[in-house]
């Protein structure tokens, strides 16, 4: 809460008819705005998001060093403010789970269906061994076979498994998630360029460009399919890189956690993209005081979605509409 | 022919003070259009878009100070929205090869020029305010308009009060009016609104809490005889309450309260981060070292024999600060000094002019050392100056130019200066006090041309 006029209402609205897309977007204020239209491959987006923490596990993740004043940047902190993130992107069906509901959770999405359109947030650097063991039958690999979506940042995915009693290294755990060696672990951790294969980061306000233990895209395994974004260093590392698995796929951000990696997380979530998207159209302005319309046409195929999001950088408000 | 500075009997507007306004204000957009402060004035964007999207002051990461601050900037948000400044910066993919000097050097998050201005203007406001307060002052100490003019020129033209709003884009200007318009209130007998005012300077920013003492001096030496320093204090304690209780209220009711305070605690736990326990441990021991001083230069106040409490307020006010300052300060804080050297300068010695001229220069430079970074907003977001020219500037600054020291640890030496400043500040009162000039003794307002 803060003292200011009520002037914070946004909204936005969009249809598609015969590849044509009909856009919307009203604020009463003032704001710069983004229509990111994309064919996102038949990937479902995310309606509910588990987030997991438990403080009875241990966790092997980086972090920056927080800013002056600011409070310090560990797990819980991180997690807390992606859901408030994703709450002004639309996304509010948010749940806390600690290691034995997560593996209760996902055991549950498998057996009843709904694991498409149901994403994992994991910043804690160890998955629990209520879903991770290191095995290809492990139910976190199931459950994104089915559909799952995990979302991880903080430390090389599978490397450890977490117990209560400490951290297990695990053997290959590259060929397990990605079917090849492809994570990041060097020292230069900086990309000072753009991916240059898509245009999602400027579409999205990517901020994030550090690459440890991110994913080298020609370097994933097998015939998965899979989207490098954000930022890329010269060895051909990306700060977001998204990899199919099975009918989900597994998101890396990577770096340290950080502010500039959280809101990437909060947009590619809130984005609805997936290992196959692909950038269609992108239609950028200005609204102020009213609402601003306009058409997209010429969107073939049925797998087109639209992310509409206001200020840019600075976002406040945003939405995807799938048709 | 204009000669400077003139007296003119028609009061504040007069030819002087708009030269000195518009030779300030020309300066300060100048400035202002080429260096930006990316770091911070990037996250006063990130504080107006947190609450824009419904997370409040504290709810969403990013805003790092106690409420005050951020209830400016709703009010800033509202004109921005107005004059329709819809974007707030952009991460200038070109300009990130400057974030390899590591992440303190540059950040290529940046605001844009038009967001930057509009913060900056709020600041610029804020110091025509402080300088007219400046300038009341002293005529009512002195009937000199002369000297209330040159008051005026001190605060509005000093390099590093420009610098502060202007390229840093902090908001300690907004403080120091608050101050100084509690101790104008204070010395009219307006406790009540002293204290509403105080206590918004103090969740603005720290350092004008260690000020009470020397203001509770000041009542209880005033009103000594006439005994009505108890209603006084009652009223000031009453305004104190009364704005806290604003200041909070809306984090009463989201529930974030203890959030908004953590800009002091987190800044004592990363004050160690870094350094080590020692240095967060040194940190507390220092600032209760200066809440003692400053609990002494109050007693000393209440216990003066001077016939001119005002006087004493406003000399004792200087030494609080300067003491305040000893621990080592950022250069933006050290805006709270001018307006009481400038009394100083201007009421009791012009001795206080060579610290004030040292720190004009020190302070500046010590500001600037953040060096070619704050031309990436100009760069980014007009044809003024090219990316690549600042890029190169930013690596030149880098590079030993003398030495092993680089321009960036040359104007790191400001730092130094400014603390020199400091303490010739009150070695200046020392020498004068120990001569029976200080101003703590007489009871007129002396010439010191």
């Amino acid at each position: 809460m803060v003292y200011t006029s009520d002037y914070t209402d946004y909204s936005a609205d969009a249809s598609l008819s015969d590849g044509i897309l009909d856009y919307t977007v009203s604020a009463d204020g003032s704001k710069v705005y983004s229509v990111v239209v994309s064919d996102d491959g038949g990937f479902a987006g995310i309606d509910r998001l588990y987030l997991y923490y438990d403080e009875t596990y241990p966790s092997d993740y980086e972090a920056v060093d927080a800013d002056v004043g600011a409070p310090k940047f560990d797990q819980l902190y991180y997690l807390e403010q992606v859901a408030g993130l994703l709450e002004f992107r639309g996304i509010s069906d948010v749940r806390f789970v600690n290691a034995t509901e997560l593996g209760t959770a996902l055991q549950s999405d498998i057996e009843n269906g709904t694991c498409r359109g149901t994403g994992l947030v994991a910043v804690s650097g160890a998955l629990p061994d209520t879903v991770y063991k290191g095995n290809a039958d492990d139910p976190i690999f199931g459950w994104m076979n089915a559909g799952g979506s995990l979302y991880w940042a903080g430390n090389a995915l599978g490397m450890n498994y977490a117990t209560p009693e400490g951290l297990v290294p695990v053997d290959d755990y590259m060929d397990l998630f990605f079917g090849g060696d492809c994570l990041y672990t060097g020292d230069e951790n900086k990309a000072y360029q753009e991916v240059s294969s898509n245009g999602y980061t400027k579409a999205l306000s990517l901020m994030n460009n550090d690459v440890r233990y991110g994913v080298n895209t020609s370097m994933v395994g097998g015939d998965r399919a899979c989207l490098g974004i954000g930022f890329e260093s010269d060895k051909g590392y990306a700060s977001i890189c998204m990899v199919q698995q099975g009918e989900g796929m597994v998101c890396v951000f990577g770096g340290q956690l950080s502010n500039f990696q959280r809101y990437d997380m909060a947009q590619i979530i809130a984005a609805g993209l997936g290992p196959e998207s692909e950038l269609l159209e992108v239609v950028e302005g200005s609204v102020t005081r009213g609402s601003v319309s306009g058409t997209i046409d010429g969107l073939a195929g049925s797998d087109v979605s639209a992310y509409i999001y206001l200020g840019g950088y600075y976002p406040v408000y945003g939405k995807l509409f799938r048709f | 022919m204009w000669t400077f500075p003139t007296t003119d009997r028609r009061g504040f507007l007069c030819r002087d003070i708009l030269m000195i306004l518009a030779v300030g204000l020309i300066v300060r957009y100048v400035v202002g259009v080429f260096l930006t402060y990316s770091d911070d004035v990037q996250s006063w964007a990130l504080t107006i878009a947190n609450f824009e999207a419904g997370g409040g002051l504290y709810g969403l990461a990013g805003y790092n100070y106690a409420p005050p601050w951020g209830y400016i900037l709703g009010f800033v948000s509202v004109i921005g929205e107005f004059f329709g400044v819809d974007m707030f910066g952009s991460r200038l993919t070109d300009a990130l090869p400057a974030e390899q000097y590591s992440d303190w050097v540059a950040e290529s998050l940046v605001p844009s020029l038009e967001f930057a201005l509009m913060v900056k203007t709020v600041f610029f406001v804020s110091d025509i305010l402080v300088g007219y307060l400046i300038y009341r002052i002293i005529m009512d100490r002195c009937d000199d308009q002369r000297k209330a003019v040159i008051g005026f020129g001190l605060w509005f033209l000093c390099p590093f009060v420009i610098t502060a709003g202007a390229a840093q884009g902090m908001f300690d200007t907004i403080s120091v009016l608050l101050t100084l318009l509690c101790v104008y209130m204070v010395m009219r007998d307006r406790c009540f609104l002293a204290g509403m005012l105080m206590g918004t300077a103090v969740f603005l920013k720290l350092f004008p809490a260690f000020l009470v003492f020397v203001l509770i001096g000041y009542i209880l030496l005033r009103h000594r005889s006439d005994g009505s320093w108890k209603m006084m204090l009652i009223r000031a304690a009453a305004g104190v309450l009364v704005m806290t209780a604003i200041i909070f209220a809306p984090q009463v009711a989201d529930g974030t309260l203890s959030e908004s305070f953590s800009f002091l605690t987190s800044r004592t736990e990363n004050m160690g981060s870094g350094l080590g326990p020692l240095v967060g441990y040194l940190t507390i021991a220092a600032y209760l070292a200066i809440l003692i001083v400053s609990m002494l230069l109050g007693n000393s106040v209440r216990t003066s024999k001077t016939s001119d409490p005002d006087r004493v307020l406003l000399v004792m006010l200087l030494v609080n600060v300067a003491v305040v300052f000893l621990y080592p300060s950022s250069a933006q804080y050290m805006v709270l000094l001018v307006p009481f050297l400038a009394f100083q300068i201007l009421m009791t010695s012009r001795r206080y002019m060579g610290p004030m001229v040292l720190m004009m220069v020190g302070v500046t430079m010590f500001a600037l050392s953040r060096n070619a970074v704050n031309l990436l907003t100009v760069a980014g977001f007009t044809d003024l100056v090219s990316m690549d020219t600042v890029l190169a500037a930013i690596e030149w600054f880098q590079q030993p130019i003398l030495l092993s020291f680089s321009a960036t640890d040359i104007l790191h030496i400001g730092g130094v200066m400014e603390y020199i400043g400091i303490l010739w500040t009150l070695y200046v009162f020392y020498d004068l006090h120990r001569k029976g000039s200080s101003g703590l003794e007489t009871a007129v307002c002396s010439d010191s041309r």
